[in-house]
């Protein structure tokens, strides 16, 4: 039987659309894929079908996943979803797959044996150690008060590979309940927002406007150089060991860390 | 609190020497953490120090206020104690320690009961033991914190290797920095104990008090052990395959999880995330080796440490150039060529089948 591959929008409802209808067509599952954006090399003996994200169908694959599979489930297909790798999308349909129709249910994310599995397991726990490491690393800087009432802003500038900002907000929501503060992800362009004691949401926005040093409230450059000379203070000599440093903390993140800014 | 906000900090560490006297030190730290937490509403993580020989009732009151505590050992005997720290006495330690240790018990129960009764040093108490000062064996050394894990219910021990402060004719001169791969040994024979229920005695006795400083304490013990492998994946219960070099604690679970579903082979383990190339020696899957190797000790060690020196095998970060593996001439054995070694067996094999 000829391939069909469902061609799915760069997305967490781009791809549970994409389920939804995979399993709306009711052919089985063994030769539909499911793909994220084009294809630059088309193959021969196979169709396209391009699917167009939609809210509806995406709120009933996510209460089918939540009920059927639990939440733990659902989250690991969340994080998944969120991966850099453009072969998520596949491992996440052949991962629900497995999950409800060849019946491995909420032990699914156990069956390390199927390929797609392992390898939706795999893209969620990069993603997910990728967030528990911009947590501890992430560097807010407080910009000045836009408004007269004089509340500060507190902003954050990261660039992880995966879509982590989804999973750092409930965090930093939890314990910087009381203020006003912005991550923003460098390479999707996209904002968390927490307005103080409201809830977060996310914010897709050319960035262009982007805050300087000159937005920085007063005291910053003060505490930024205080706790620069912590950072240098603290460190005992004899137990130095830049390698060991760099694995815990690779480059990529030390690059948005006030604490490294002039080392490299 | 400034950098609590920026998240430049997830916690504090409050520690002190003695000033004046261990209550009037107390004292102070208790007021310190008192004001954080009441005054500049702090919510972070803070660690302090019990002071020994502090009043036991300003103990508790920091351990309200505080999310651990710690008292430090510093030196793993007793003897040791007094040669480097005078003024130190081991009783003096061990007992605001066993009273830390009551007051979490005590109000575990005590939450039980009242849901919202006041929280006692939430993530436990810790210790820390210098190394290298003094000429205390790893055997001493474990000895004690198994001890310490056992009846005071630590959370944690830390080794520290010795860092030379100021010269001193009673402390040893110490070339060649800290001894930094004895602390790792340490931190990876801690955790065989905590976290792989390994025992002290297993690892090392009195005639082997040290423990091997060219292959890690687990192959080591295994390597001793070789009459309870290969070890077979798809049948061995949990606490075998703990045991097992190159398996960790979430590859155990993992295969425990996934053999479920039918039975493993070996690519199935690599994606679960054991290392093969330690493994490979003491594991079968459906009753078959990776390769034909010899279950012989000289032989497993062979080609382990040779694996570490080829910088294929453990990583150890500190070992950043080759020249400090001096320190591992406690098996000095030569880089033999254990893969010419293994490709004349393999033929060997093939002609005889052949």
């Amino acid at each position: 039987m000829e391939e069909k591959y469902l061609i799915c929008e760069d997305s967490l409802e781009g791809i549970f659309t994409g389920i939804y209808e995979a399993y709306a067509l009711r052919e089985g599952h063994e030769h539909l894929h499911l793909q994220i954006g084009e294809e630059e090399n088309l193959r021969l003996f196979a169709t396209y079908v391009h699917i167009v994200p939609d809210p509806v169908k995406t709120d009933k694959v996510v209460r089918t996943l939540q009920t059927r599979l639990g939440e733990h489930v659902y989250h690991s297909l969340c994080r998944a979803a969120a991966s850099c790798y453009p072969d998520k999308g596949e491992a996440v349909y052949q991962t629900v797959v497995d999950a409800l129709t060849a019946g491995s249910g909420r032990r699914v994310m156990e069956n390390v044996r199927n390929p797609h599995v392992a390898r939706c397991f795999e893209l969620a726990r990069f993603t997910a150690n990728e967030a528990h490491y911009e947590i501890e690393f992430i560097r807010f800087q407080e910009l000045a008060a836009g408004n007269d009432a004089g509340d500060s802003v507190l902003f954050a500038k990261i660039g992880p590979k995966n879509n982590v900002v989804p999973f750092v907000m409930p965090h930093f929501a939890d314990r910087l309940s009381i203020e006003n503060f912005m991550i923003h992800d460098e390479h999707r362009k996209l904002f968390g927002v927490h307005p103080a004691g409201e809830e977060w949401y996310l914010v897709t926005a050319a960035a262009d406007f982007l805050p300087g040093e000159s937005a920085w409230s007063a005291k910053e450059q003060e505490y930024q150089e205080l706790f620069r000379t912590f950072h240098r203070t603290i460190a005992i000599k004899s137990r130095e060991n830049r390698k060991l440093q760099r694995q815990m903390c690779a480059y990529r993140y030390q690059d948005y860390m006030l604490e490294f800014e002039q080392k490299r | 609190m400034e950098f609590y906000r920026r998240n430049y900090i997830e916690g504090l560490f409050l520690s002190s020497g003695i000033l004046y006297s261990p209550n009037y030190t107390m004292e102070l730290i208790c007021e310190t953490v008192h004001r954080l937490r009441t005054i500049h509403r702090f919510q972070g993580y803070i660690h302090i120090k019990a002071i020994p020989g502090a009043d036991p009732l300003l103990i508790q009151k920091a351990g309200f206020l505080a999310d651990r505590m710690s008292v430090n050992l510093e030196m793993a005997t007793a003897e040791g104690l007094r040669a480097i720290a005078p003024n130190k006495h081991r009783k003096n330690i061990l007992a605001p320690m066993r009273q830390i240790q009551n007051g979490i018990t005590a109000n575990k129960n005590e939450i039980t009961l009242y849901k919202h009764a006041p929280h006692f040093c939430e993530a436990g108490q810790s210790t820390q033991m210098v190394i290298g000062a003094l000429p205390e064996s790893d055997y001493q050394i474990m000895s004690v914190a198994e001890n310490l894990y056992e009846k005071f219910s630590l959370k944690r021990v830390y080794y520290s290797a010795f860092v030379n402060v100021n010269e001193d004719k009673e402390l040893p001169a110490l070339s060649g920095g800290p001894p930094l791969l004895r602390e790792h040994r340490l931190y990876q024979a801690d955790w065989l104990l905590r976290f792989y229920d390994f025992k002290v005695e297993e690892l090392l006795t009195q005639q082997r008090p040290n423990f091997n400083m060219a292959i890690d304490p687990k192959a080591d013990w295994a390597v001793h052990h070789l009459e309870q492998f290969p070890v077979e994946i798809n049948r061995a219960d949990y606490h075998t395959l703990l045991r097992v070099p190159g398996l960790g604690v979430k590859s155990a679970r993992r295969i425990v999880a996934a053999r479920r579903f039918g039975n493993l082979t070996f690519a199935d383990l690599k994606k679960i995330g054991v290392v093969l190339k330690r493994a490979l020696y003491f594991i079968t899957c459906n009753g078959r080796m990776m390769y034909p190797t010899k279950i012989d000790e000289d032989y497993i060690v062979r080609n382990l440490v040779w694996q570490n020196q080829m910088g294929r095998g453990e990583k150890l970060p500190f070992l950043a150039d080759g020249t400090s593996y001096r320190q591992m001439s406690l098996y000095e054995i030569p880089a033999f060529d254990s893969d010419n070694d293994r490709v004349s067996q393999f033929k060997a094999l093939q002609t005889s089948v052949g």
